[in-house]
């Protein structure tokens, strides 16, 4: 006091703080290690699925700008290729710019089932400014260094070049024989060169890349005569570029538009998947939120009393902020490290779907770029003081003369109750104007989703006192005075249990929500797949995984031997092609389809009657669902092509439902696809029974025409099963994030019920000393959980219906172009309250034996 | 000069492919090394013909390709001048060399029998710059090749077509050449009746234009100029190697202004000693030839260049002397630094000579096996 008095009053005093502080967070490690698990979990689930994300993105990336190299530009043929002769004279056209001819072809080997590789076939001498790794085909291990293993590559009709590492994984060395498969055939090439890739990033791309000359391409692929790219590097605006003519079909694009279009595609399937992740961290703001008011309200004495010794507000919230995220920080770093974890685990489902539905994506390894920590990490403490903002509000509003007590707390939330649920009112209302306005944005989809939550989520204080205070006389007529008891004292803890109904009723509302969507999404694909698939047999050349570009046809003359099979009564043709439009590649069917099959079509607009007449017709396509809602089309408009033909523009004559391609697709008859392009292959081809012969004699039957030719082979069952199987797989992910969501808000009203005993201690201390029987306190205190869990239940009911609409009419439309209706299962709304019922009474399982053990004179000395 | 161009087919072939994987990689690493018999080792001797007799040479297939032989080029070089005396050099050579001697019928047309590669350089004299670049194409498809009848060798755009006269053309990077050179003295042919030996059991088919008449462009620096001059074509054709301790060779290809040109090489041996099967064909103005004696003729370096890219020390001026034929030579390069960087490193310059202190003639000189051993 004699020297600098405010310096040593204020150092006293936050030395004091920070001793109140840990002594207090040691006194109650359980609601301490709650909320570090809270936020654990929340960071720990953001993070493994953003990292999971971003590896398989990266994955992506790497291989197709491993594969593009250094290329500027690509002319990427249409379906029927580029001539041979086409390239030379572009070649020549741009000369001295350099190009590169290409021919890919995805491949699987029979030796290693789900293996991929991409089979590139390229001219090694025009290789050198694109992809230097390719052509500076490394030391060879064989004499001659690399100049002669080019011209070995060159120079065998079947030799393929891998990475040594690949090599080395597969069990090849040179000379080695490496059986591929390609379309239905199956065939032998031989290592002659091994690639050494300097740069980590050309070895990642090429770890799947088997490396063959154009000529050996060309042959074992049968395009022979035909390119399917060429690579370009020009300058910026080069005008020879700008005037070349291209090829028919043909596009020319900037190099990272197949990266960006295939991104594309994958996006709105990465935002649901990290909307969903961002669901447990708002669960774990719940228990955040929870910790810090628990010690704020235990604190208010103190800090009454530390006021009165002349701590200002500012140093009683930065007490409180400091301690919050001491918590949020060791929470974020265990949930970092967790995530990382994670993510080693939720790649391979991502990219297995990712794979399913969209295109192949090998993930060697989980990335892990600090600035993808650094953002979940914000993340996890921006949540974490957010959370702990509104307890510090409370605390520094006291004033410091009032010594307020829990009763005060409790009246004050009570009478806010009324406030807190005028603003979730707005809230809906809000979520439901920003849906309504908000066109197609899918991030405003989940904004106003999320909106939608908390503004439920606030109408929970005056639910549940509402509820309480209804149930009470009924309680009591039916349990007696506990049960009473046990009604009165969830709303004499409405500031604890609102906050655990809320964390609860997000939580299985999500659980539900997610659920029916789910469920009625498969009712919906099942009701469509059986509308759908009118053929027996499905045939197509085998792979593992779809191929979205460079599809290898059948092979010629199969589809007619297949055709005229014992046992076939009518045959589908179906051809994928992938011509060039104004908005980018579009998918395309030609199906030459009977009538007989029309209505496996289900019409969404436009009439049969009218449509298939001109569909035969040949100016006229069908569209898909998801088509007509990226690309904004309807009956009357039309579909602009790039064809062999040039450009043109094909009427819309129906919308139909689809929900086997969520980028859209359009249909053609197989009479104008011949007529507007060159490529006469076919991609796959269904079959009707004759009379008398089953499915599998039917099988057979393909088989033995087919000859030397592996087909897929699928019976109408097994095809609508598969389709299941992709289908459940692909929303397994969603099936963790549910369980992660419960279990984080398990632990939230695990942690109130823990809180609201230690604060009850002194209450049931009288209990006890008035005669209380430790039954009756565990009776009190289940009562009081289970009353809980019961409104935690049936409140998220309406909450998970109006989820799964969202869900379904909002967020799919947007993300993927379909719907499908919601059909609310009652069983599943029974489960969910049942969860909730279960997650309370077992949260009140720990609590109501502390307490009903606890020795009342114990209790109340210690207060 | 057989062994010259025998050397780089033999072992700039596989190694030029290689190099030009290499070089805009590294621009500044050295060229990948390999031992002439590992160069050598691509596609097998077994299975391709051999040059071991003399044969009769039959004209214009004789200007195409021979596929049947592993190797072969089109060899043009010259100096030029334009109207106001600058001078330039250049070099424009074709390369053919066989992939594989088996060659299975094949669908694709872009299943090549040959890769051929080029070498293109200007020297420019009064500019004071060398430049030099190369190309490479698989012989399919069109993209490169060559044919006897009409006369035609081309990688893209660079070619050399016609026979009387042959159009040359190349360009890269702002220097270009288009010149028209006309047949000049009659064939040369080279050693034995055209079978050149290179050692005891290798050989060549080895034929020369020793004086073609030459007009046309070159551009250099964003500037073209009508040039004159003579050039000087060389073309052979073989499929065996170099012996294992013949590391390089100093040839040089001399027109002199009394209307007799010489072709003169010199072989090196690991030991530092010349190799016995190094040789000299002095042309009279007639065309005539005789035999030029290497056990009496002498080739002194008169100076040395250091290569900044390389490293390697090069001869630099010369002086011929050649009792026999009555030659006494003294042989300048017209630039020091003439050494092409296209993967594979050479000297090849163009030279003034001079004869008792006069000037008495040009040329063009080869120098391999100095920035590493072949």
């Amino acid at each position: 006091m004699v020297v600098e008095p405010e310096r040593a009053k204020d150092v006293g005093l936050s030395r004091l703080l920070l001793l109140a502080n840990l002594r207090h967070l040691k006194r109650h490690p359980w609601i301490v290690a709650l909320a570090v698990i809270g936020i654990a979990l929340g960071v720990g689930m953001s993070t493994g699925i953003d990292l999971a994300i971003a590896s398989s993105r990266r994955a992506f990336a790497e291989s197709v700008a491993g594969v593009a190299g250094r290329a500027t530009h690509q002319i990427v043929a249409g379906p029927s290729g580029i001539p041979d002769a086409e390239y030379l004279r572009i070649r020549r056209e741009l000369s001295p710019l350099a190009t590169a001819p290409v021919v890919a072809c995805d491949v699987s080997l029979p030796s290693r089932p789900g293996r991929i590789l991409q089979l590139t076939g390229v001219d090694p001498l025009s290789e050198q400014p694109f992809r230097p790794y390719v052509g500076g085909v490394g030391s060879s291990g064989g004499s001659g260094g690399a100049g002669s293993a080019v011209m070995r590559l060159m120079g065998t009709p079947d030799g393929v070049a891998l990475l040594r590492a690949t090599a080395d994984e597969l069990g090849l060395e040179l000379g080695s024989e490496l059986a591929i498969r390609i379309g239905t055939r199956t065939r032998p090439l031989r290592v002659v060169a091994l690639l050494d890739a300097g740069e980590a990033m050309a070895r990642r791309a090429l770890a799947d890349v088997a490396v063959v000359d154009i000529s050996t391409a060309q042959e074992i692929l049968e395009r022979v005569g035909r390119i399917d790219r060429i690579d370009v590097i020009a300058p910026e605006d080069d005008r020879r570029l700008a005037a070349l003519a291209l090829p028919a079909g043909a596009e020319l694009v900037p190099a990272g538009a197949r990266t960006a279009a295939l991104e594309q595609m994958t996006r709105a399937f990465h935002l649901n998947l990290t909307a969903l992740s961002l669901l447990a961290l708002v669960v774990g703001m719940f228990l955040i939120y929870n910790t810090m008011s628990f010690l704020v309200v235990q604190r208010r004495e103190l800090i009454g009393h530390l006021r009165l010794a002349g701590a200002t507000r500012g140093q009683v919230a930065g007490a409180i902020i400091g301690e919050a995220a001491v918590l949020g920080a060791i929470g974020t770093a265990i949930g970092v490290i967790a995530g990382i974890g994670a993510a080693q685990v939720l790649v391979a489902g991502i990219t297995r779907t990712v794979s399913d539905l969209y295109f192949v994506v090998a993930v060697r390894d989980v990335a892990v770029p600090i600035g993808h920590l650094a953002l979940n990490a914000a993340l996890g403490m921006g949540a974490t003081l957010i959370a702990a903002g509104i307890p510090v509000w409370e605390a520094t509003r006291t004033r410091p003369a009032a010594a307020v007590g829990r009763s005060t707390i409790e009246s004050k939330t009570l009478r806010l109750a009324p406030w807190l649920a005028a603003s979730g009112v707005a809230a809906i209302a809000l979520a439901g104007v920003a849906i309504a306005c908000s066109g197609r944005s899918i991030i405003v989809g989940f904004a106003a989703l999320a909106v939608l939550i908390l503004g439920y989520a606030a109408l929970m204080p005056m639910l549940v006192a509402l509820g309480a205070w209804t149930i009470r006389p009924l309680l009591g007529w039916l349990g007696g005075p506990i049960a009473a008891m046990a009604a009165r004292s969830v709303v004499a803890t409405l500031s604890r249990t609102g906050v655990a109904v809320a964390a609860l009723v997000i939580a299985s509302a999500a659980s539900l929500g997610v659920g029916t969507m789910v469920g009625s999404f498969r009712a919906s694909l099942i009701e469509w797949l059986d509308a759908t698939l009118r053929s027996d047999v499905y045939v197509s050349p085998p792979r593992a995984v779809p191929a979205r570009f460079g599809e290898v046809p059948l092979p010629d003359g199969l589809v007619e031997r297949l055709a005229a099979a014992p046992g076939v009564r009518a045959m589908v043709t179906k051809r994928d092609a992938h011509p060039s439009t104004p908005e980018g590649r579009i998918d395309l069917v030609a199906f030459d389809v009977s009538d007989e099959f029309h209505g496996s079509f289900r019409f969404l607009s436009g009439t049969p009657k009218s449509a298939w007449p001109a569909f035969r017709g040949g100016e006229a396509v069908l569209v898909t669902e998801p088509y007509a809602f990226h690309h904004q089309a309807r009956v009357g408009g039309s579909v602009w092509m790039r064809t062999d033909r040039g450009d043109h523009d094909f009427a819309i004559v129906g919308v139909i439902k689809d929900y086997s391609n969520d980028r859209g697709t359009v249909f053609i008859s197989r009479a104008a696809y011949d007529r507007w392009w060159d490529d006469r292959g076919f991609s796959a081809a269904s079959f009707l029974a004759a009379e008398g012969t089953t499915p599998e004699q039917l099988m057979s039957s393909l088989r033995a025409a087919a000859g030397s030719d592996e087909l897929a082979m699928s019976s109408n069952a097994s095809l609508r099963r598969d389709s299941l199987i992709v289908f459940d797989r692909t929303f397994a992910i969603t099936g963790v994030i549910r369980i992660l969501a419960g279990a984080v808000a398990f632990l939230g009203i695990l942690g109130a019920l823990l809180s609201l005993a230690l604060e009850r201690a002194r209450e049931i201390g009288l209990m006890r000393m008035h005669g209380c029987t430790p039954g009756q306190v565990a009776a009190l205190i289940g009562g009081q959980a289970a009353i809980t869990g019961l409104f935690a239940g049936v409140l998220s009911i309406p909450l998970g219906i109006a989820l799964s609409e969202v869900l379904a009419l909002v967020i799919n439309r947007r993300s993927f172009g379909w719907t499908f209706a919601i059909s609310v299962d009652p069983w599943l709304c029974l489960q969910a309250v049942a969860l909730a019922l279960a997650a309370s009474l077992l949260a009140a399982i720990h609590p109501a034996r502390r307490l009903a053990s606890t020795p009342p004179a114990a209790v109340l000395r210690r207060e | 000069m057989t062994m010259g161009r025998i050397l780089i087919i033999a072992g700039v072939a596989v190694l030029a492919v290689a190099a030009w994987m290499w070089t805009v990689r590294t621009p500044v690493a050295p060229a990948p090394a390999a031992s002439v018999a590992a160069a050598l080792s691509g596609p097998a001797e077994a299975g391709f013909a051999r040059a071991s007799d003399p044969r009769e040479f039959r004209f214009p297939a004789d200007h195409g390709p021979h596929p049947e032989f592993r190797s072969e080029w089109w060899y043009y070089t010259g100096v030029v001048s334009s109207p106001d005396g600058r001078r330039f050099g250049y070099q424009l050579t074709f390369f053919r060399v066989a992939i594989t001697a088996d060659a299975p019928a094949r669908a694709s047309a872009w299943a090549a029998h040959d890769l051929y590669f080029a070498h293109f350089a200007i020297s420019d004299i009064a500019g004071g710059k060398f430049h030099s670049h190369a190309v490479i194409a698989r012989g399919a498809l069109g993209l490169s090749g060559a044919a006897a009848d009409p006369y035609r060798v081309w990688i893209d755009r660079w070619s050399a077509d016609g026979w009387s006269p042959t159009r040359l053309r190349a360009d890269a990077d702002g220097v270009a050449i288009d010149l028209a050179l006309a047949p000049g003295k009659p064939v040369v042919l080279e050693g034995d009746h055209g079978l050149s030996r290179k050692s005891a059991d290798n050989a060549s088919y080895y034929y020369s234009l020793t004086r073609m008449p030459t007009s046309g462009r070159i551009t250099v620096g964003g500037a073209s100029y009508d040039v004159s001059g003579s050039s000087w074509m060389d073309r052979e054709w073989s499929t065996s190697a170099l012996a294992p301790d013949q590391v390089g060779w100093d040839w040089f290809s001399l027109q002199l202004d009394d209307g007799r040109e010489v072709m003169l090489y010199r072989i090196r041996r690991g030991d530092g000693s010349v190799d016995p099967f190094s040789s000299g064909t002095l042309i009279a103005v007639d065309g005539s030839t005789s035999v030029i004696a290497m056990s009496e003729a002498e080739i002194i370096a008169t100076g040395r260049w250091k290569s900044p890219r390389s490293g390697a020390t090069y001869p630099s001026g010369w002086r011929l002397v050649a009792p026999s034929a009555g030659l006494d030579l003294e042989v300048r390069p017209l630039l020091a630094d003439q050494e092409l960087d296209v993967g594979f490193r050479y000297w090849e310059g163009a030279v003034e000579v001079r004869s008792g202190g006069r000037p008495a003639g040009h040329g063009y000189v080869e120098l391999t096996g100095y920035d590493q051993p072949l």
